[in-house]
């Protein structure tokens, strides 16, 4: 009965997702010129690497700020399996096993750690990985970067690229939701919720978080490997350690835990502000008021105030756990 | 008769602390076996233990033939020991349903939803009642309701053992009767019940078997007849009688007062949320009067006193030599001349004792401290030689005694203490209610909250009953200490406090 | 040899003071409210910009007027953010509060390029470059002034949190704010001046190295993380600690880019972070977190 209702709407969602991926790479390539295609292109990335950052910030409720460097490790150990010869499918999921494994590494000793200790870590090992990827001229090149790298010879292509990058992230973006109905879902939302009680009903929060992380960094390093078919050269500053805020941002501002704020957030903080370059300080300034206030009053982000409005055209509401609401304000 | 659950030796220590010592205990299979015990006692401690939250500094835990020491928490809830959780602990962002499958998640699939778990659900729901509301998000079920998917929760593991941590905090009669049902039933379909309760009609009710604790060891083991009978628990809960007898005539009876209002409660209402813990309380204090406010845990003294100091929010009117307080902020009270000591003291543990003094007269011209800090040293001597450590070195006795110098440091007209005994020896508790008696001689009016009844009874001029949230008996201190409804209202006997 | 390493020290100490201003307003806030301020190295950079952007540059104050001035701007916007960002906050989980201040920092990053330019402003201050021979090694003045001025600050807080009514009233707050209402203390006014004095410590340690290196807008960023790290290795929530641990950061990133390495230096000393999180998150003055009965 409720097994069933959660499947048909999932379907639906499917459907939604796909045929909106379908239109906007029909209709993008029209409307948009080169550049703007491209900053379209990074958008997707960007959605990619919030999608990630959902798992294990809005789902788990953990401070990671290491999301850039799985961004980068993902794009160098791609970059890197390519030129040791390995086929382009190999390469690729030798990067995401990479990533994930760092995250599994990262994410096990780190158990421990609350709240702002954890943030200052994984902020920490940010800051690691770039000095890494800039000073181990041997492995990276350093800061002078990588160039022509094969990919799969769609780099600067940016209408082509936008078809692969849209299936990518439709895919990415289904996955989560389908996680996040599921079992598993109600699981972590038990973590995020209260964790002791969640124990208490015998979920092993340790390993959960384990696997928020590893699924976090899976996805990092995933945006890693779009990056580098997207432009086929790459350089370290495009995963400083600063721009782990951005993507914070971008996930507090869309909605916490939500995949369709990962989808607004992105496009909030990378699309809209090119078209606005005239201002764009005061629109950055105004995103990280934004921020603020989103955290303070409305933590399911625009998303949430998206959904609401919908809420009322649903018949039914889906009876399983829905990713997108999170609750800040909790009795103690 | 074979024991689901056993402890030996179980000793906890925290730092310098001990809260268990020693405790060996057995739940018999299939039986209903609760803990109960005096403010401080340890039961919490022991749920802890025994759930895997904390791993016992000596001693072993046994569960269904196996040791489980420090298994921690997770585990055992797979192997079917479940608990629930004082302040009910839902997943607010879920509905009831959900709540209840992310429960079961142990038991079902772990990537589809399938339908066996799916009737599993709906049944445990039937179970404990709210088929109703099913689909209504946790996070805005009243207080009832919370305790029952609370319980759902832990059914939700098909448990052997569940352990129900105070699970009728804040439920109206109605709501208790159908909580009791609840166990019951369980108890029928073959569950063991361990169980940590204040209400005691409730635990007399329910209980096979009661196990008392005090001071963190067992003082007494037993069926609920026996227990009401036991001298040693009623000493531990009301005091004992001999003690109190020595001390009346040591001290003699606290003044009575000229008879002016002081301060004046009517209809106080203090509710936490969805919980009602004061339910329209009214009392007085007159000048210079000594008045005990007594009841077991969770009967609402803590709760109406914070509500006098402005600490929580509350319904009804408190006057203060005539002035209205209810819309004062705290701060603004020891200006008025009211000072609070409060539950287990709250001294500032990084500051000297001569700097817990001195803020203690925050408001007052720097003048005056000198003078004032003079006198609290004469009237507690021994801080003397400790005025220059830091508070939280000092022993529970002297940091009672430095509570009670640092809120006179503001000259109050009424004094208000919350359970100033608590975890104090006897002879420590004699001494301070020695001091009390002096200080009310010398003028300061007293509204003491206390948990050992005889004791403050013994000293005071009146006292007050509070059970459940609602005055059960007032009057005189000897007539009140020889009203039945005030040992109804610690055990559970005598009239019913409603 | 050794002038070459009383140099080092120097300097790192130096540095390590500016850190150390800025780890005791981190402490100060977290023994207060439990909040951690991640902008707390904007309102370094928004000291500096007010003090060379607005009061030297366009108005050519003196400098201890420009100081004074500077500090007062600084420490109401700090009390501001005690009513803006921690009062809405107070009973939020921690998550949201810490994503607050990353908010704050980004805003604050923006309104700076906005007021000042995207520019990074050149002062040299009334020392310029000179410098001074100490100990056989030669370091900027500006080195000195800072030390003088992180001594001369503690010297200040002490008599103010040991000696004066405010500061033990600032002191009983951050134990337990509840009970020092009970004592009559108006704790939202008292939380409000810590924050605006941990701001002024912040806005301080800007006047203090503005001279020494350009005015840009990201230089809060850096520093937030570096004594936020120090605050940590100190202990977090000892004032002591956060003193400690500022000077002690700021030698080791001295020494052991001149001693090890200067490009992995970062990974050196963030990597020792790392490490004291996993065995020792208490660091050297703090207190493990005991359970609780």
């Amino acid at each position: 009965m409720a097994a069933d209702a959660s499947t048909l709407t999932m379907r639906t969602l499917a459907i939604l997702v796909i045929a909106t991926a379908i239109l906007c790479g029909l209709l993008l390539p029209r409307f948009l010129s080169v550049y703007y295609l491209q900053v379209a292109d990074v958008t997707l990335i960007n959605i990619l690497l919030v999608l990630g950052l959902n798992f294990i910030l809005g789902f788990g409720g953990q401070m990671s700020l290491a999301q850039c460097a799985f961004f980068g490790i993902g794009a160098y150990a791609f970059t890197l399996l390519q030129s040791a010869g390995m086929p382009v499918p190999v390469a690729a999921i030798g990067a995401i096993a990479l990533s994930a494994a760092v995250g599994m590494a990262l994410g096990w000793p780190t158990l421990r750690l609350k709240g702002h200790y954890l943030a200052l870590c994984t902020l920490a090992f940010a800051l690691i990985v770039e000095r890494l990827l800039v000073n181990w001229e041997g492995l990276t090149n350093g800061a002078n970067g990588i160039t022509a790298i094969p990919g799969i010879g769609l780099a600067g292509e940016n209408d082509k690229m936008l078809w692969v990058l849209l299936a990518v992230v439709a895919g990415a973006y289904l996955l989560q939701v389908w996680i996040a109905n599921g079992p598993l879902g109600l699981r972590i939302r038990a973590l995020r919720d209260d964790p002791l009680a969640a124990q208490a009903v015998g979920v092993d929060i340790s390993r959960l978080k384990i696997m928020l992380f590893v699924i976090s960094a899976a996805y990092g390093g995933l945006a890693g490997i779009c990056y580098v078919l997207l432009r086929g050269y790459i350089s370290p500053d495009v995963f400083s350690w600063q721009s782990t805020f951005s993507y914070l941002a971008m996930a507090v501002v869309g909605g916490l835990g939500s995949p369709l704020g990962a989808v607004l957030g992105a496009i909030l903080y990378t699309f809209v502000p090119e078209l606005l370059r005239f201002m764009q300080e005061y629109y950055f300034a105004v995103f990280g008021v934004m921020v603020i206030l989103v955290i303070t009053f409305l933590p399911t982000g625009l998303s949430g105030l998206v959904l609401s409005a919908f809420r009322g055209l649903r018949r039914r509401e889906k009876s399983y756990a829905r990713s997108d609401v999170t609750h800040h304000e909790r009795a103690a | 008769m074979n024991a689901l659950l056993e402890l030996t030796g179980v000793t906890k220590r925290f730092g310098g602390l001990t809260a268990l010592d020693g405790i060996s205990l057995s739940v018999a299979q299939g039986t209903i076996h609760a803990v109960i015990g005096p403010n401080g006692s340890g039961k919490t401690t022991l749920f802890n233990i025994i759930s895997g939250i904390y791993v016992p500094t000596e001693g072993g835990v046994r569960f269904a033939g196996a040791a489980v020491t420090s298994k921690p928490l997770h585990q055992l809830a797979a192997m079917g020991l479940a608990r629930t959780f004082q302040n009910t602990r839902l997943f607010a962002s879920m509905t009831v349903r959900q709540n209840v499958l992310a429960a079961r998640h142990g038991r079902s699939h772990p990537w589809r939803f399938d339908q066996e778990n799916a009737r599993r659900v709906e049944e445990i729901i039937q179970f404990v009642g709210l088929a109703d509301v099913a689909d209504t998000s946790a996070a805005s079920l009243p207080q009832g309701q919370r305790r029952l998917l609370e319980i759902a929760k832990a059914l939700a593991l098909e448990p052997r053992l569940v352990l129900l941590d105070e699970p009728h905090g804040g439920l109206n009669h109605a709501e208790t009767a159908r909580l009791i049902e609840v166990i019951r039933q369980m108890h029928a379909r073959g569950m063991t019940i361990l169980l940590i309760e204040h209400e005691m009609e409730v635990v007399m009710t329910l209980a096979d078997r009661i196990t008392v604790l005090n001071f963190g060891k067992v003082l007494a083991e037993g069926s609920p007849a026996d227990i009401q009978r036991n001298e040693a628990v009623i000493e531990a809960y009301l005091g004992r009688a001999d003690r109190e007898a020595e001390l009346h005539t040591q001290v003699g009876r606290a003044a009575e007062g000229t008879g002016v209002p002081l301060l004046e409660v009517a209809d106080l209402t203090v509710r936490y949320g969805d919980i009602e813990a004061v339910r329209k309380v009214s009392l007085n204090v007159g000048t210079g009067e000594f008045v005990a406010l007594l009841g077991n845990n969770g009967a609402g003294k803590s709760s109406t006193l914070k509500a006098i100091a402005r600490l929580a929010q509350a319904s009804g009117s408190v006057r203060f030599a005539g002035h209205e307080l209810t819309k004062e902020p705290t701060e603004r009270l020891v200006g008025m001349g009211l000072a609070l000591v409060p539950e287990r003291r709250r001294l500032f543990g990084g500051l000297t004792v001569i700097e817990n003094l001195k803020i203690g007269a925050y408001g007052r011209p720097q003048s005056e401290l000198a003078r004032l800090i003079e006198e609290m040293l004469e009237l507690f001597p021994n801080l003397r030689r400790l005025s220059a450590s830091l508070a939280f070195s000092l022993s529970g006795g002297e940091q009672q005694m430095l509570a009670i110098a640092r809120a006179l440091m503001s000259r109050p007209r009424l004094l208000l203490l919350d359970e100033p005994s608590l975890g104090l020896a006897p002879l420590l508790v004699e001494q301070v209610f020695s001091k009390l008696v002096e200080v009310n001689r010398q003028g300061t009016a007293i509204l003491l909250v206390e948990q050992n009844a005889r004791m403050a009874l013994s000293v005071a001029h009146r006292g007050y009953v509070l059970s459940s949230g609602r005055i059960v008996a007032e009057g005189s201190a000897a007539e009140v200490a020889r009203d039945p409804r005030l040992m109804g209202a610690y055990l559970g006997h005598g009239e019913a406090a409603e | 040899m050794l002038q070459t390493f009383i140099q080092i020290v120097l300097v790192g100490l130096a540095v390590g003071a500016a850190y150390a201003l800025v780890a005791l307003g981190y402490t100060l806030i977290w023994n207060a409210v439990s909040l951690v301020n991640f902008a707390q190295g904007d309102l370094v950079m928004l000291g500096a910009f007010v003090s060379v952007g607005w009061l030297a540059n366009r108005l050519g104050m003196p400098l201890w007027l420009n100081l004074v001035t500077m500090l007062v701007i600084l420490g109401l916007f700090g009390a501001g953010l005690a009513w803006g960002i921690y009062h809405p906050l107070r009973n939020a989980p921690q998550l949201s509060a810490i994503v607050a201040t990353l908010g704050l920092s980004m805003a604050l990053q923006n309104i700076a390029v906005i007021i000042w330019g995207p520019q990074p402003l050149n002062f040299a201050g009334p020392l310029g470059t000179t410098s001074v021979h100490l100990f056989g090694a030669t370091i900027y003045a500006q080195y000195l002034v800072i030390l003088a001025a992180l001594a001369a600050m503690m010297a200040i807080q002490h008599v103010l949190f040991r000696h004066t009514a405010l500061g033990r009233a600032m002191r009983a707050t951050a134990q337990d704010a509840e009970a020092a209402r009970l004592m009559g203390i108006p704790t939202a006014r008292i939380i409000a001046f810590i924050f605006a004095y941990a701001t002024m410590l912040a806005a301080l340690a800007g006047w203090l190295i503005a001279p020494l290196s350009y005015v840009s807008s990201d230089m809060g960023v850096n520093l937030s993380l570096r004594a936020f790290a120090a605050t940590i290795l100190g202990g977090f929530g000892s004032i002591p600690g956060a003193l400690i641990g500022g000077l002690a950061f700021g030698v080791i990133e001295s020494a052991g880019s001149f001693y090890i390495s200067s490009e992995y230096i970062d990974v050196i000393a963030f990597g020792v972070l790392i490490a004291v999180l996993m065995f020792r998150p208490q660091g050297i003055f703090g207190e493990l977190e005991l359970e609780r009965p």
